[in-house]
C-alpha cells in the first residue's frame, strides 16, 4: 500500500508558473524595423486605428486617382511612442488592399535624391522582402501579366487560338479539314474569363501559371504571346521604349520565374538603349522612375515611400552636421514630389527631431511639408500625432502580450485576463509614463518582480526545508513507532519547480553581449536576426543586382562605422572614409567607397571600393565604369578593390581585356569574391546599427562595435583592405 | 343724547355687519375704526360691548410714528398699539334689524363687496403687469445666458427647463476656474492655452518652443517670472490639458536652456494643446 500526496494548487498558483515558464512577454518592447515580426504578435487594432485609417486613407487617394500630385505627411512622435509598429501595420497589416511600401533603411546624403530613390525602388522590388505575405514583385508581375495575357489572347483570331494547342498526331488533319476547333476556342475563352476574373484573395503568386496550365497553354507561348502584344501595343520613343522593356521583364518574371533580365535592364539596360541624344545621368533616373511609375499607376497600384526612423536615417554619421543632412534630406523630397506624380511620402519622425529641424528649413520646404491633403470621411490632414495611448487602450495592449501565456491554462477564462496585475497597477503606470515604451518597460519590471520574485521566495522556503530536512536525517534518535495498522510506508518525493535558465533573472548576465543600458538586448543577437533577414531579401534572384545602390551605400556605412569605431586590420588603420563617391555617368555603376588606410609612420593608401555585380553584357560596362575611377583627375584613389559575387569571379571576353588593359598601365587592381552572407552583412548593417541605437536610452552613445565587426565580419574587412604581410 | 349715541352704535353695527373678519372698535390715523375716538364714541362703544352687540375677535397690531424709517444710525421711538377687532354678534344683527330698514343694510353689504371687488381688480392689475415683466425680464435672461453660455449638448430652447438648464450650466462654468479668471495664475493659464491653441490653428507642424510661450505671457502684460510660467505649465500639464514635449538634441545645443523645465525623467522643451 502506499501513500501519495495530492497537491492542489490554486489557479493564480499554476498561473504564475505558466508565466514563469513562457518568460516575460514584455522583453520586446520595441520595434526593431517595419518588418519587425515582433509587432504581428503583440498588434492590438484598436491602438491607432483612427492615424491608421487615415494613412490608409491617404493611401488610397493615389489608388482611385493615381496621378495626384505627390504630398507628404509627417507622422510625429516620441521615441517610442509606436510609429515602427503603425508602419508595420500598415506593410503587413491585414488592413487595407495591397501597395508598394519603400520603406529605406539608409539615407544617402551624397547621393541626388532622385537616384536614391530610384534605387530603394527597384530594391524593394526585386528584393526578397515581403509586404502583405506576398513579394512585391510577384504581385505586380500578375496583376500586369494577367491584364496583358488576356488582352492577347481576346486579339487572337480563330486560326491564332487553335495554335495556341498543336495537336498531336491525327488531330492534325482533322484541323486541316475544319474539324475539332471547338475545344480551342472554348479553352481560350475559359481562359480569357479566368484571366479577366480579379485575383482571389488573399494573394497567391503563380495563379496565371495555373490557369495556363489548365487551359493546356505552355507558359513559353503565354510569353511569346505576351511579348508580341507588347511590341504592338507599346510606343517606339525612349519611355515606350523603357516601359517594354520593364513588361517585358515582368512577363518572363511571371511566366518563366526568370528576374535576371527586368534586373539586368533596371540596373544596366536602362542607361544603354538607343538614344539619339545622350541624356544626362539625372535624365536617365527619371526617366527610368517616369516609366516605372506609370506602370505601377496603371495597374493601380499607389507607391509609398515611408521613412521609418528619420532620427536615424539622418543621424546614422554622428560626425556629419546633422541640419545639413537633414536640409538636403527635405529638399531632396520636394524635388521628388516636383518631379513625380503619385507618390505618397510618409515621413516618421520623432517629434523632438523635427521641431529642432524643421523651423529651420527654407520656406518653400515647409510648405510643401505642411501642405494639406483632403481625406473623405476625415477632413483636412496636415500631420499625424502620436500621443501616449489612454487607460483602456493600454489594458488591451497587457492583455495581448499576457494572453499567448494564460491561455495554455484550461482554466484561462476564470482569471483576470491582466493577471499578475492589478486594475490599479496599470491605471498608474497609463498615468505617469510618456511613452507606449516607457510604459512596457515598466510593465516589464514589474512583471520581473511579481513573477520571480515570488520565485526566489519559493526558493528561499525551499531552501529553508533543506536545512530543517538535513537536520532531521541528522537526528539519531529512533523513529517513532508506526500505528499497529500501517504496514508499510512509501515516502514519495515530489520534484523541485525550476525556472528555466534563460527565464532566470538571478544567473549572471553575459556582459559582453549585451548592450551597456543593461536592457535585455543582445547585440550578437540582434546583429544574427538583421543578417538572417537582409540574406532572405538577398536570396531571389534578380535581389543582389538590385539592391546594388544599397550594397554600396551598406559599405559605406561599415567602413564609416569601423572608422569611428576604431577598427583594425592588422597594421592599417582607417584614416578617412567617404560613404559614397559618385562619378561618371552611369547611375547604377557609377559609385563607390573611398577608404584611406594608413600603417604606422606610412602614407594613407587611398582605396576605391565598388561593387562588381553586372553579369552578362553588363559586365563589362559596370567593370569598365568602375576602372574609369582610376582615371580620374586630380587622382582620387590609388587602388581599387572590386567586390564580385563568387559564384561569378571568373573575367572573360571583354571584361578580360579592360582588366588586362588596366593593369598594363600599372594601375593596381583587386578582384574579391563576396559570399551572401558578405553582402547580407552589408546589407544588415545600417539596420542593425539603427535597432542598436532604438534600443538604447534617449541620448546614449552607441557602444564600441570595433569587436563585433572584427568578429562578424573579419573576411570582408581584410577583403576591403590593404594586403596585410604574413 | 340718547339718541346720538344710539345712532353711533347702529352706524357701528352696521359697519360691522357688512365686515365679518372685523373692524377696530376705534379707528387711529391710518385705521378707521366703528366708533370714533371721541368720548362719545368711546360711550357708544363700551355700551354696544357691555349690551353684548359687538365681541372681540382678535387684536391687530399697527405701529404708529414712521415706521418706514428703521435702521440702525437713527433711534426712533416707535410707539405698538394692539386695536381690538370686533365683529358684529347674533344679538347685534338683530337689534340691527329690529332698528333699521334690511334695505339698509343689504346697501352697506353692496358697498362693502364693491370695495373688494376693486380691490381684487387692482390686485389682477398688478399680477398680470408682474406676469409681463417676468417675461420680459426671462425673455432677456436666455439672449444673455445664450452669449455667456454655449451648452455642448443641444438642450431644449424654450421651456423653463432650458433656462434652468442653461442657469445650472451657466452657474457651473462660472465656478471653474478657467471660466473667470480670479487670479494671475488662472489669467497665466489662460494665455498659455490661447497661445497654444493660436499655435496649433496657424497650422505648425511642430510644436511651439518654451521661450516663444513665455514670450507671449510677457505681450499679454503678464510679468510673472519663469518659476512661475514652469508652475503654471506643470498646472496645465497635470491636468491634462496639454502636452510637453522633450529636447531630444545634444543639451549644448538647446537655444535657451533657462526655458526648459523637467518633467518626469525629460527636459521639456515644447508644448503642445492637447484636444
Amino acid at each position: 500500500m502506499s501513500t501519495a500526496t495530492a497537491v492542489t494548487r490554486t489557479l493564480p498558483e499554476r498561473a504564475l508558473e505558466v508565466l514563469r515558464r513562457a518568460g516575460n512577454p514584455f522583453r520586446n518592447y520595441f520595434a526593431r524595423n517595419p518588418d519587425d515580426e515582433v509587432c504581428a504578435l503583440y498588434h492590438v487594432p484598436e491602438l491607432f486605428a483612427r492615424e491608421r485609417e487615415q494613412l490608409l486613407g491617404v493611401v488610397d487617394l493615389y489608388r482611385y486617382a493615381p496621378t495626384t500630385h505627390s504630398e507628404v505627411v509627417p507622422v510625429l512622435g516620441s521615441k517610442g511612442s509606436g510609429k515602427t509598429h503603425l508602419l508595420h501595420s500598415i506593410k503587413h497589416g491585414p488592413e487595407g488592399t495591397w501597395q508598394l511600401l519603400v520603406t529605406p533603411g539608409t539615407y544617402q546624403r551624397d547621393t541626388d535624391f532622385l537616384e536614391y530613390m530610384l534605387f530603394q525602388l527597384i530594391d524593394t522590388l526585386l528584393g526578397g522582402g515581403k509586404q502583405k505575405n506576398t513579394r512585391p514583385l510577384e504581385y505586380i508581375g500578375e496583376q500586369l501579366v494577367r491584364n496583358l495575357l488576356r488582352d492577347a489572347l481576346a486579339q487572337l483570331t480563330s486560326t491564332e487560338r487553335l495554335d495556341l494547342f498543336p495537336a498531336p498526331g491525327l488531330g492534325r488533319w482533322t484541323r486541316r479539314l475544319g474539324l475539332g476547333g471547338s475545344q480551342a476556342q472554348e479553352r481560350t475563352q475559359w481562359l480569357i474569363d479566368s484571366l479577366a476574373r480579379p485575383c482571389p484573395l488573399p494573394f497567391q503568386a503563380g495563379g496565371i501559371l495555373r490557369a495556363c496550365s489548365e487551359a493546356g497553354i505552355e507558359s513559353a507561348k503565354a510569353l511569346e504571346l505576351v511579348c508580341a502584344h507588347i511590341s504592338r501595343t507599346e510606343k517606339h520613343d525612349t519611355a515606350g521604349l523603357m516601359r517594354r522593356h520593364i513588361l517585358d521583364g515582368l512577363a518572363r518574371v511571371v511566366l518563366l520565374h526568370d528576374e535576371s533580365e527586368l534586373a539586368s535592364f533596371l540596373t544596366y539596360g536602362f542607361a544603354e538603349l538607343d538614344f539619339h541624344v545622350r541624356p544626362t545621368r539625372q535624365d536617365l533616373v527619371l526617366a527610368l522612375f517616369k516609366a516605372i511609375m506609370q506602370v505601377l499607376q496603371e495597374l493601380r497600384i499607389p507607391v509609398v515611400a515611408a521613412f521609418d526612423q528619420l532620427e536615424d536615417l539622418l543621424l546614422a554619421r554622428r560626425t556629419d552636421d546633422g541640419r545639413r543632412t537633414a536640409e538636403s534630406f527635405f529638399a531632396g523630397i520636394v524635388q521628388s514630389m516636383h518631379h513625380l506624380d503619385g507618390i505618397s511620402f510618409l515621413i516618421f519622425a520623432e517629434r523632438g527631431l523635427w521641431n529642432r529641424f524643421v523651423p529651420s528649413l527654407d520656406g518653400y520646404i515647409q510648405d510643401r511639408l505642411n501642405n494639406p491633403i483632403h481625406l473623405p470621411n476625415h477632413g483636412t490632414l496636415k500631420t499625424l500625432r502620436l500621443e501616449a495611448p489612454a487607460l483602456d487602450l493600454v489594458r488591451r495592449i497587457v492583455e495581448a502580450r499576457l494572453r499567448p501565456a494564460l491561455e495554455k491554462l484550461p482554466d484561462f477564462a476564470d482569471l483576470s485576463p491582466i493577471f499578475p496585475f492589478t486594475e490599479e497597477q496599470i491605471a498608474l503606470v497609463a498615468r505617469t509614463e510618456p511613452t507606449l515604451r516607457d510604459m512596457l518597460q515598466q510593465f516589464r519590471h514589474q512583471f520581473d518582480h511579481v513573477v520571480y520574485s515570488a520565485q526566489t521566495d519559493k526558493q528561499a522556503a525551499r531552501q529553508e526545508d533543506k536545512e530543517i530536512e538535513e537536520a532531521i536525517v541528522e537526528n539519531r534518535l529512533p523513529e517513532p513507532e508506526l500505528p499497529s495498522e500501517v504496514k508499510s510506508v512509501v515516502v514519495v518525493h515530489s520534484p523541485t519547480e525550476e525556472t528555466p535558465a534563460s527565464c532566470d533573472p538571478g544567473l549572471p548576465l553575459d556582459v559582453s553581449r549585451e548592450t551597456p543600458s543593461g536592457n535585455g538586448v543582445n547585440m550578437v543577437d540582434l546583429w544574427d536576426q538583421e543578417l538572417r533577414a537582409a540574406r532572405r531579401k538577398l536570396e531571389p534572384e534578380g535581389a543582389l543586382t538590385g539592391a546594388t545602390r544599397e550594397l554600396q551605400s551598406g559599405l559605406g556605412a561599415f567602413l564609416q562605422l569601423c572608422h569611428e569605431h576604431g577598427a583594425k586590420v592588422g597594421p592599417w588603420r582607417l584614416h578617412h572614409v567617404v560613404g559614397e563617391w559618385t562619378f561618371g555617368d552611369h547611375p547604377t555603376y557609377g559609385v563607390m567607397t573611398i577608404a584611406h588606410w594608413v600603417c604606422k609612420d606610412g602614407q594613407p593608401w587611398k582605396l576605391g571600393i565598388g561593387l562588381f555585380l553586372g553579369r552578362g553584357p553588363a559586365k563589362p560596362r559596370d567593370l569598365g565604369t568602375k576602372l574609369s575611377a582610376l582615371d580620374v583627375e586630380p587622382t582620387v584613389i590609388d587602388h581599387l578593390i572590386l567586390l564580385r559575387p563568387e559564384d561569378d569571379l571568373s573575367l572573360t571576353g571583354k571584361s578580360k581585356s579592360l582588366w588586362q588593359e588596366a593593369e598594363r598601365r600599372g594601375q593596381h587592381t583587386r578582384l574579391e569574391p563576396v559570399s551572401l552572407d558578405g553582402f547580407a552583412a552589408l546589407s544588415a548593417l545600417p539596420r542593425f546599427v539603427a535597432s542598436l541605437t532604438e534600443s538604447l536610452p534617449e541620448g546614449q552613445p552607441l557602444p564600441n562595435l570595433a569587436d563585433l565587426l572584427q568578429e562578424k565580419c573579419e573576411k570582408l574587412l581584410e577583403q576591403v583592405c590593404m594586403p596585410v604581410q604574413g | 343724547m340718547a339718541d346720538k349715541s344710539n345712532q353711533l352704535i347702529l352706524s357701528a353695527l352696521s359697519r360691522a355687519a357688512a365686515t365679518p373678519a372685523g373692524v377696530p372698535l376705534h379707528g387711529g390715523k391710518a385705521v378707521t375704526g366703528l366708533f370714533p375716538t371721541n368720548a362719545a364714541g368711546k360711550q357708544a362703544a363700551q355700551r354696544s360691548q357691555e349690551d353684548g352687540y359687538l365681541c372681540l375677535v382678535a387684536v391687530e397690531d399697527a405701529v404708529s410714528g414712521d415706521s418706514g424709517a428703521g435702521g440702525t444710525a437713527t433711534l426712533v421711538k416707535k410707539k405698538t398699539t394692539g386695536y381690538p377687532l370686533c365683529a358684529i354678534t347674533e344679538k347685534g344683527l338683530t337689534y340691527l334689524l329690529s332698528q333699521v330698514s334690511p334695505r339698509q343694510v343689504l346697501e352697506d353689504f353692496v358697498r362693502a363687496v364693491e370695495a373688494r371687488e376693486k380691490q381684487a381688480d387692482d390686485l389682477l392689475a398688478i399680477a398680470h403687469q408682474m406676469q409681463q415683466s417676468l417675461s420680459a425680464l426671462k425673455a432677456n435672461a436666455e439672449k444673455v445666458l445664450q452669449h455667456t453660455y454655449q451648452p455642448e449638448s443641444s438642450p431644449e430652447h424654450g421651456g423653463t427647463g432650458s433656462l434652468r438648464t442653461m442657469l445650472a450650466g451657466f452657474l457651473q462654468e462660472d465656478a471653474s476656474p478657467q471660466a473667470a479668471p480670479a487670479s494671475p495664475a488662472a489669467a497665466l493659464h489662460d494665455i498659455l492655452l490661447a497661445e497654444l491653441t493660436r499655435w496649433h490653428s496657424a497650422g505648425a507642424s511642430e510644436d511651439c518652443p518654451l521661450p516663444h510661450l513665455f514670450q507671449a505671457t510677457r505681450n499679454a502684460k503678464l510679468n510673472g517670472t519663469i518659476g512661475q510660467f514652469h508652475d503654471a505649465l506643470r498646472q496645465l500639464h497635470d491636468q491634462g490639458q496639454i502636452y510637453l514635449h522633450p529636447w531630444t538634441g545634444p543639451l549644448y545645443d538647446i537655444p535657451e536652456p533657462p526655458y526648459t523645465l523637467l518633467i518626469g525623467h525629460e527636459i521639456a522643451y515644447y508644448a503642445s494643446i492637447r484636444k
